[in-house]
């Protein structure tokens, strides 16, 4: 708890001189827009995840000025570290998903492949603090719910 | 080319303060809430608004501008004067917290006053109701209220008399009138009305119904209708003289 709280307040100690958490959550926007964004490419997905770890290193030395209450500079630095999270989550398991589906569009791989229908992309946090990334099988329709679906062909 | 206006915001906290100038560029179909976003992530992080929706349908960024209560993100730059600064102070008849954050928590407070919703027993055997439509187009109107409480904010007797002890305000007698215009409700809130709802107090300027952003009547489709009722009820001079004969007061 105490480590979280120093962790949450370490904003205001960088205080005015650090860089404003706007300027990395916008450049972190930028980025994933550009590289994780419609249209997907390995070697495109496979540069974010570098530029991520630049961006992590920025995060972890924004600062934040003022008050603590309704002060959405600081709540933009804490969210930083999720934001992070989740951008970095997307580009690895849309690296491991070789295929196109639904919105997922890979320019490498433009067609769907029905092997991997049958999986889940899954992403845990592994011993070393690593994104650990596993694939999960789908659980199969039931012989009814087949029924419904070839029916409606 | 790029243009810029000046916008002058109210920066402080519980009540304290001043209007402070910054600078934000302009582009086309700015609102006010894009230049003080701007405003924060460029010069002043720590500035707080409240808002959500960025469309007028959630009622949170409900500010001052140029002194008159409104919508942030339904305030077009385009019908501002920009040469003139813009100001942009938070709503001036509930408690400031900080910056243009102000505490409307006692709005939900009053609403809990009022009685609920009670309908009658379902009228077919499968829980459904039958309502006749011209009595549902009635109610919806109220029930466009995004609760943004401007009408609260503008409403002189809540404003300048402070009477939130005594009156509800525009905002809870549209309320009400949705509740008793309902054609399934049961409840009569009439005496209600006059005596914890403070309706007397309201001498309908209006101005509640000028600045509300859905457009509703509030005025002449909630509070008058509504007063009709509580004048028919407790202040009709026949209806007094047979309970004075009968001994029976109004309630």
């Amino acid at each position: 708890m105490a480590g979280a709280a120093r962790a949450a307040l370490a904003p205001f100690d960088r205080g005015v001189d650090a860089e404003g958490a706007y300027h990395v959550q916008h450049d972190l926007q930028t980025m994933m827009q550009e590289l994780v964004g419609i249209v997907r490419r390995e070697d495109e997905m496979r540069q974010a995840l570098e530029k991520l770890g630049a961006l992590r290193a920025r995060a972890e030395k924004v600062g934040a000025v003022g008050n603590r209450e309704y002060n959405p500079g600081w709540h933009t630095a804490m969210d930083l570290g999720n934001l992070l999270t989740i951008s970095e989550a997307i580009a690895r398991s849309a690296i491991d998903r070789k295929e196109s589906r639904g919105g997922h569009f890979r320019d490498d791989y433009p067609d769907k492949d029905p092997a991997a229908a049958r999986f889940n992309t899954v992403i845990r946090k592994g011993a070393d603090g690593v994104m650990a990334l596993t694939r999960e099988p789908v659980t199969p329709l039931t012989p009814e719910q087949v029924t419904i679906i070839e029916e409606q062909k | 080319m790029s243009l810029k206006a000046t916008f002058r915001i109210w920066r402080g906290a519980d009540g304290g303060g001043e209007l402070k100038d910054y600078d934000a560029e302009l582009s086309e179909g700015m609102v006010v809430l894009d230049a003080v976003h701007q405003i924060q992530s460029d010069q002043a992080h720590d500035l707080a608004v409240r808002w959500n929706c960025k469309a007028g349908k959630c009622g949170s960024c409900s500010a001052e501008i140029n002194g008159k209560p409104r919508l942030m993100c339904m305030t077009r730059l385009n019908e501002l004067d920009l040469t003139k600064p813009v100001t942009v102070e938070p709503l001036r008849a509930f408690p400031h917290l900080r910056d243009l954050v102000t505490d409307v928590s006692w709005n939900f407070r009053v609403k809990k006053k009022i009685q609920k919703f009670t309908p009658r027993p379902p009228d077919a055997a499968d829980g459904s109701w039958r309502m006749q439509q011209e009595d549902i187009d009635r109610v919806q109107e109220f029930r466009k209220c995004i609760e943004c409480f401007l009408c609260q904010d503008v409403c002189h007797v809540l404003r300048d008399h402070q009477m939130q002890e005594k009156f509800v305000g525009p905002r809870y007698l549209t309320y009400v009138a949705a509740l008793e215009m309902h054609p399934l409700d049961t409840v009569d809130r009439t005496a209600e009305l006059k005596q914890a709802d403070g309706i007397g107090y309201c001498n309908i300027t209006k101005c509640c119904t000028k600045v509300c952003p859905e457009s509703i009547r509030i005025t002449d489709n909630a509070i008058i209708p509504l007063k009709e009722r509580v004048a028919d009820r407790f202040y009709d001079p026949l209806k007094a003289l047979v309970r004075l004969v009968r001994g029976k007061p109004a309630t």
